[in-house]
């Protein structure tokens, strides 16, 4: 019993006693501004060190991430610009569909003859002759003298050919003549091309009335071209009380400067008269 | 020897540059006529020994293509060739200027055996249309592209044969 109120034990519960009261008074509360007077410094110290190692850490490791950042950017950079030629191709397919579905119907609706699609690849270097070169050549069937042809009307004829390649003397020619036939008049004249690729009318008898806006349609005389293909419009006639003929302009149905495709027409057996020309 | 393999190679693009792009724009019915400007500034810059080779070889080509004749730009662009020679030797310090009269003399050139032949060949056509629609915008245009071309082609001349670049 003396030992158990020994001065060692006494000072032991007296530690646990101080020991517990500390820990119940923080729990509770009272020892907070103890702590804020003894802890704060520590704080503001940590608080100082870690954003000193942070901004250290990024120094050294920030140029890694926007190289990274970059490369990116540069992987995106290239897949928009992949895209966006992707597009630009499409939209090209989506235009060149457009003209062969309208080349098509074209077909369609002209069911007598069999048609060879080829597209505009160049023009002449003369700016004095009227000529377009087309991608498609004898190996496709393309022979001399086959008459070519847009959904909007005649064109020309095929005047050179080579493998893959064939070269078409536009109506628009200074030395192409078609003969034509005005619709509503119903006779018969001739169409002449010039240097410029204007489209003046010939060989129109005095006594025939044509109107401005008459429609012009191969007579299929001479058997370059088949009948009936639409060439133009009258823009204006002139007629002059000492000639044989009356003479004219005209609005060719064809734009030929945006040319881009074409039919040949692959059946039409053209006939050469050259032997019976005087 | 690099030089045979990349004229070679340019004049291919500059046909297929007239032929597919430059033929297509028009001012009222001249154009622009690239493959000349090239053969000039080519011929003033060149130190190719068998450059005239080049030139009737591409000469022959456009005469394959052309509705014209075959000779005509054979010869014409052999013409050209003459032309710059003698013009390099006697301007030589001053290429642009060369080129800018090479392009001159060889367009009114071009033109006016353009003009000759239509009228061998009797075609209809009238000498006012033919110079105010087609030659003098014509002339205009190359004129007016001979500046680009030339520095083009010289800067290509720098590339593949740095002593062409002194002439």
């Amino acid at each position: 019993m003396r030992d158990l109120f020994s001065l060692k034990n006494i000072r032991n519960l007296v530690i646990v006693t101080i020991v517990f009261g500390i820990i119940i008074m923080a729990m509770s509360g009272y020892l907070t501004p103890v702590f804020s007077f003894i802890f704060n410094p520590v704080i503001s110290t940590q608080s100082w060190l870690s954003e000193r190692y942070v901004a250290f850490r990024d120094f050294f490791t920030s140029p890694r991430d926007m190289a990274t950042l970059r490369a990116q950017n540069q992987a995106l950079e290239q897949e928009v610009a992949q895209l966006q030629s992707e597009i630009v191709a499409l939209q090209e397919s989506l235009s060149q569909s457009e003209i062969l579905f309208t080349l098509l119907d074209f077909a369609r609706s002209h069911p007598e003859h069999e048609y060879i699609a080829a597209t505009v690849i160049g023009r002449e270097i003369s700016p004095y002759l009227q000529y377009v070169i087309i991608d498609k050549g004898s190996n496709h069937g393309i022979r001399y003298g086959m008459p070519v042809v847009t959904e909007e009307g005649l064109v020309g004829r095929i005047d050179a050919v080579i493998a893959n390649a064939s070269r078409v003397k536009l109506i628009t020619d200074a030395s192409m003549t078609v003969n034509v036939r005005l619709k509503t008049a119903n006779v018969d004249a001739q169409t002449t091309g010039s240097i410029t690729g204007e489209i003046s009318l010939g060989m129109v008898p005095q006594d025939a009335e044509v109107q401005t806006g008459d429609v012009l349609l191969t007579s299929g005389l001479g058997g370059t071209y088949p009948p009936n293909i639409f060439v133009g419009q009258v823009l204006s006639m002139q007629s002059k009380q000492n000639t044989l003929f009356q003479t004219g302009s005209v609005q060719a149905v064809v734009d030929f400067q945006g040319l881009s495709a074409v039919l040949v027409i692959s059946d039409f057996n053209v006939v050469d008269i050259s032997p019976l020309v005087p | 020897m690099i030089e045979y393999l990349i004229s070679p190679v340019s004049f291919l693009i500059a046909i297929m540059l007239q032929y597919g792009i430059f033929s297509r724009w028009t001012l009222l019915s001249g154009c622009v006529d690239i493959v000349l400007l090239f053969i000039i500034a080519f011929c003033l810059h060149s130190n190719a020994k068998r450059l005239w080779l080049i030139i009737l070889f591409f000469g022959a080509i456009v005469g394959t293509i052309s509705a014209l004749p075959f000779y005509i730009p054979l010869a014409f662009y052999f013409g050209v060739f003459l032309l710059t020679q003698q013009l390099r030797k006697r301007i030589m310090q001053t290429p642009l200027l060369s080129m800018y009269l090479s392009t001159f003399i060889s367009t009114l050139a071009w033109h006016g055996i353009n003009i000759a032949w239509l009228f061998v060949k009797r075609m209809p056509f009238e000498f006012s249309t033919a110079f105010f629609e087609i030659l003098l915008p014509s002339v205009l245009l190359n004129m007016l592209f001979s500046f680009p071309v030339h520095a083009i082609t010289q800067e290509i001349s720098r590339v593949i044969t740095p002593k062409g670049a002194e002439a």
